[in-house]
């Protein structure tokens, strides 16, 4: 039974990693790969603060977290946004690396071992200790940050940021800084991806560098591709679906050994599946509808 | 600030080129240009494949710097500024391809017209955001209509005709809140069938308030959309003045042809 809670609180966070990714590579058409690195600077961030501010100060060890990955973003994004193309690919590519060799090997993150004996999540005196008090944190969190999204997806921002994947000088000619745009879809998607982290360390109250590796930063690529790379609601069916599969493999009663790669294996083979059958994956892109203006209740 | 100018203004000011060079690796795109694109007015840019014309537009619209000169716009050096802050100033511009928003709806395409330039900054306010795009919309649709699109309102902008995509492009710009449009050969690639439709809506934008300026190899058309006429060959203004005087020149003619049929086509 906790089991199945603890899986599904699973879901919700890398529901929250893919919707994040949503934002930057689905809407505004960046492709990055650190957003496993972004996903493991709020993890960290928060792992080392909240012991400093003592129990009770979880909320704020998360708001931190995301900020310190925001704020990565936010020098990552000057030094590659204003260039076109490719270029941003293979910053983050680089920025994906260095992070994992940094976990390892920073006097303060634990190597290997990680850090353990991270606060469960809560606020004050109240700590969500119980499986299922952690897991009504998480969809609850999911829920406002899928409704916060959608506002941002649905204004004429979201239109902008979509403007700028199809055509960004078609988008410069109507008068929009693409830069600043850019640097917002970057900077707000680290973020997310930061605070998803931050979450993630709270609820398993231990880390290691394997949860955010560059294997995990191409699990958020099939979880989006697979749910719908670009909708937000595709995003956690995606989760839904891949977060279960090693788990799945290991009921299986194959050795553990062999789960990592087989599980690789699976998502390499969906992702080319997908890619070539249905690219819009599970949940295509919801173009908003607009009713004529003379017909009562304006849109829909 | 899109009514139309003072009369004052039309009658004194525009954009001015003062001197504007710029080089590409040796290719001198333009060099030591100085013309006047007045306001209430439309003028007309001609000339032979590679004269120079679209990167007189990219310059005055920030895409690309100028190594010299100045741009003047209503008092101001505008040389130098990028897409956006010329756009702030009430210049827009349209591409010599379509570039249509091809996942976007056809009534999105027209939004972005209206919103793009202030989406950023009204993020952090949702109900003034809210406001400002449902704003936009009533005003869409009814270009629409007028631009007979009203069924494709909410298809996808790449399932349109290339003449559709090529009136969504000027939609666009109709939506724009600025004083000047510029347009890169808006007939281009068009039969001739729909060439008059075209003029039409060219001429709604000046009824809007709007000036334009427009680059274009129909000279047919070019005579009847046109007031004034600048006339470039080689990176150069060879000749400027009312679409009648400059049009009936036979060196300018032969010139263009010339040089037209020695290049042959340029994208
Ligand atoms: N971004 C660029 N990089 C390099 N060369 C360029 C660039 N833009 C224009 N040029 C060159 O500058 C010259 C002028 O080009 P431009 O596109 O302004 O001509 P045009 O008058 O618009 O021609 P057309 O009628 O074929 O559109 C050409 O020789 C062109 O190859
Ligand atoms: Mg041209």
């Amino acid at each position: 039974m906790s089991f199945y809670v603890s899986v599904i609180s699973y879901v919700g966070i890398y529901g929250i990693l893919a919707m994040s990714f949503t934002l930057v590579h689905g809407t505004a058409g960046m492709f990055t790969v650190a957003h496993a690195a972004f996903f493991g600077i709020g993890a960290y961030g928060t792992a080392l603060l909240t012991p400093l501010l003592g129990p009770g100060f979880v909320p704020v060890g998360i708001v931190a977290g995301s900020l310190l990955a925001a704020a990565f973003a936010a020098i990552i994004g000057l030094a590659a946004l204003r260039e076109r193309g490719q270029y941003l690919m293979l910053v983050t590519f680089s920025v994906q690396i260095i992070f994992s060799v940094a976990a390892l090997n920073l006097p303060f993150t634990g190597g290997d071992n990680g850090i353990g004996g991270i606060a469960p999540l809560g606020i004050g005196g109240l700590t969500a200790k119980h499986p299922i008090a952690a897991m009504v944190v998480v969809l609850a969190l999911v829920v406002a940050i899928y409704f916060l999204l959608r506002y941002i997806e649905r204004s004429s921002l979201g239109r902008l940021l979509r403007a700028i994947r199809e055509d960004e000088y078609a988008a410069e000619a109507l008068g929009a800084d693409v830069f600043a745009a850019k640097m917002f879809a970057f900077v707000a998607s680290a973020g997310l991806a930061g605070f998803a982290g931050a979450v993630f360390a709270h609820h398993a109250s231990y880390i290691n560098p394997v949860s955010f590796s560059f294997e995990v930063a191409i699990l958020i690529v099939t979880i989006s591709v697979l749910g719908g790379q670009y909708s937000l609601l595709g995003a956690i069916v995606g989760a839904l679906v891949v977060v279960w599969l090693p788990y799945v493999i290991d009921f299986l009663g194959i050795e553990s050994v062999k789960v990592s790669a087989i599980t690789q294996l699976i998502y390499g083979l969906v992702l080319i599946f997908v890619l070539f059958i249905r690219p819009s994956g599970m949940v295509p892109e919801q173009l908003r509808g607009f009713h004529p203006p003379a017909q009562p209740g304006a849109e829909r | 600030m899109a009514q139309a100018a003072s009369a004052m203004e039309a009658a004194s000011s525009g954009i001015s080129l003062i001197g504007v060079a710029k080089s590409f690796g040796g290719v001198a795109a333009v060099r030591d240009c100085t013309a006047e694109i007045p306001f209430g007015c439309i003028t007309g840019i001609v000339g032979p494949n590679g004269a120079g014309k679209s990167t007189v537009f990219n310059l005055i619209c920030g895409f690309v710097a100028p190594d010299a000169g100045r741009i003047v716009y209503r008092g101001e050096n505008i040389a130098g500024l990028s897409p956006p802050q010329v756009f702030r100033r009430g210049i827009a511009r349209s591409f010599q391809g379509v570039r249509t928003l091809r996942n976007l709806s056809v009534l999105e395409n027209l939004l972005l017209g209206a919103t793009a330039a202030k989406a950023l900054s009204r993020v952090w306010l949702p109900f003034v955001t809210r406001k400002a795009d449902e704003a936009a919309v009533p005003k869409a649709w009814q270009l629409l209509d007028e631009l007979g699109l009203t069924e494709a309102a909410n298809r996808l902008a790449g399932s349109l005709s290339y003449a559709e995509q090529k009136l969504l492009a000027i939609g666009r710009l109709m939506m724009a809140d600025v004083d000047m449009v510029l347009l890169d050969e808006p007939l281009g690639g068009l039969d001739p069938n729909g060439i008059d439709g075209f003029i039409a809506r060219i001429h709604s934008l000046v009824e809007r308030g709007r000036t334009v300026c427009v680059v274009e190899h129909n000279l047919n058309a070019v005579r009847r959309m046109t007031d004034r006429v600048i006339f470039m060959a080689d990176g150069t203004v060879q000749a400027s003045g009312t679409t009648g005087e400059v049009l009936a020149r036979e060196d300018l003619a032969r010139l263009y042809l010339g040089v037209t049929a020695a290049k042959g086509s340029h994208p």
